[in-house]
């Protein structure tokens, strides 16, 4: 392999090599420019004149080479910027900064006005003499309108969400007032049904007693839908504050479970309660968590035939504490299991029309268990039976 | 001086619904002979005042005068410690309770779940 030898010849021809190289590097950079159609992106010389011009800044602008060529880079901005002498701050900027970032109005030919994002770079030469200034502008036009869509979406549902919020609390105070005052006529009815049933008038005939004891009932039943609706209103409007104590849970559940012992019995069901071999405690509103743990249990026992078992468990893991109430009843269709902590939501099944209830019941309960941080879970077999854990951290 | 036999207690129902006020004076004539009635707060103390009740069954929502504002006119702490005040109320609002303890009512029954016997069962352990 024989080395070139330097010779005029090769030097002439590799700066020929370079400077076509560089020729065709400058006319793809141009190429580039020129037919970027996004952009608008053109030469300021130091005073802000214009000296190039590109596709995008076309169709940004509107203006054509020709007519803009030459002229000062002002003549795109509103004339309130120009009194505030942006466009001279804004070359302050680059040339302090290196370059400067700015979104806002800018004119067209037509006068019409766009929202613009604008970079503008300094430019220096290689012995760093300022030769001009880069401008680059997107039309933001479009992101703006939508932005400003969204904004007026945002403050629109905001203002619904604030009025929402006022009828849910307004739906509240109403059902409390009229449970408030349903309230009274029904005690009226109580106390004067009573007064029959209890012998105040002396002894009823044969069928008056049979009679008044459905009316009184019926009334005890329209009594415990008032004070359901008074509860779950109560709970809705966030005036529920658990009082939470160190709370002995094994006694609590023996204690509910002595209180059911007569109304099972009159059902002929039974309940059986595994109780823990060590002590366990929680800390919980003992009212509150007793009137859940009731529920759970009352339902156990409306829900299931006469003759069958319900078995109450109480067991805990590190941090929690588990009650298991385990029925023989109807059970739940998996079609109905979302529906179950619902108002108001009543199910259809073998029992339900014999069962009173409000359909408040397992709402208020789950409700009062999220205030505890607890939840409530459940599985069912229809027909065969259901299976309520009440979770509660201690 | 107040005087009062024991075993035959001056009741005073204060209660502003008709029916249940009837009903009230009703189930507590057919044991006690000394029984009386008021609609309102004002009231109460009016007929407080003539025949000196030794337990009274008090509302808290009547109009005219509430249960509370005839409790800090009655002044039962100070002025009547003898007397057994039982709010008997179907507000069960724990504010309102606290403020009756306060001044100076002995017990809280809700009136949605006493019957007619249960009345009669206050009395009869009042006395």
């Amino acid at each position: 392999m024989s080395m070139n030898k330097p010779t005029v010849q090769n030097s002439l021809s590799s700066l020929q090599a370079r400077h076509d190289e560089t020729l065709v590097e400058l006319e793809l950079y141009k190429l580039l420019v020129d037919n970027v159609q996004d952009y608008a992106i053109f030469f300021m010389d130091t005073g802000g004149y214009i000296r190039t011009w590109n596709k995008g800044a076309q169709k940004n602008k509107g203006y054509t080479a020709k007519e803009i060529v030459g002229k000062h880079f002002s003549k795109f901005y509103p004339q309130s910027d120009i009194d505030n002498r942006k466009p001279d701050r804004e070359l302050e900027l680059a040339r302090r900064n290196g370059r400067v970032e700015d979104e806002g109005w800018r004119l067209r030919k037509d006068g019409s006005s766009f929202w613009a994002n604008v970079v503008i770079t300094s430019l220096y030469d290689t012995d760093g003499t300022l030769i001009g200034y880069a401008k680059v502008t997107r039309d933001l036009t479009q992101r703006k309108a939508q932005e400003d869509e969204l904004r007026k979406t945002n403050m629109l549902l905001k203002k619904q969400q604030h009025d929402l919020r006022l009828l849910n609390a307004s739906k509240d105070e109403f059902i409390s007032l009229a449970s408030h005052q349903l309230r009274t006529p029904a005690t009226g009815v109580k106390q004067y049904v009573g007064m029959l049933i209890e012998g105040f008038t002396g002894e009823l005939q044969p069928g008056q007693q049979g009679l008044l004891e459905k009316a009184y009932e019926s009334n005890e039943r329209q009594l415990r839908i008032i004070s359901d609706l008074l509860k779950v209103a109560q709970v809705d409007a966030g005036k529920i504050k658990p009082l939470k104590t160190m709370t002995n849970i094994h006694e609590l559940i023996a204690s509910i479970i002595n209180e059911q012992h007569d109304s099972f019995s009159k059902r002929h069901q039974t309940i059986s309660y595994i109780k823990p071999t060590n002590t366990i405690e929680a800390r919980v509103d003992c009212n509150l968590i007793r009137m859940v743990i009731e529920n759970i249990i009352n339902n156990a026992s409306k829900y299931s035939h006469e003759n069958k078992a319900v078995a109450v468990r109480l067991s805990e893991t590190g941090d929690a504490v588990c009650i298991e109430v385990k029925d023989q009843g109807v059970g739940i269709m998996p079609t109905d299991i979302p529906r179950l902590f619902e108002k108001f939501s009543r199910i259809d099944n073998d029992l339900s029309s014999h069962v009173g209830g409000s359909g408040l019941g397992l709402y208020w309960a789950k409700k009062i268990v999220d205030l505890h941080n607890g939840t409530i879970e459940m599985s069912s077999v229809p027909d065969a039976g259901t299976t309520f854990s009440i979770i509660l951290p201690k | 001086m107040e005087f009062r036999m024991k075993n035959e207690p001056t009741i005073l129902i204060v209660e502003d619904d008709i029916a249940l006020n009837e009903a009230y004076m009703t189930i507590l004539k057919t044991t006690y002979s000394n029984v009386f009635t008021a609609f309102n707060g004002e009231e109460a103390l009016q007929v407080a005042d003539q025949h000196n009740p030794g337990i009274i069954f008090l509302d808290l929502r009547m109009p005219v005068l509430d249960g509370i504002g005839f409790l800090e006119k009655y002044q039962p702490k100070q002025n009547h410690p003898d007397v057994c005040i039982v709010v008997f109320s179907n507000y069960d609002m724990q504010t309102e309770v606290d403020r009756a303890y306060e001044l100076g009512a002995e017990r809280y029954v809700l009136k949605a779940l006493a019957t007619p016997g249960s009345l009669l069962k206050i009395v009869n352990d009042l006395t």
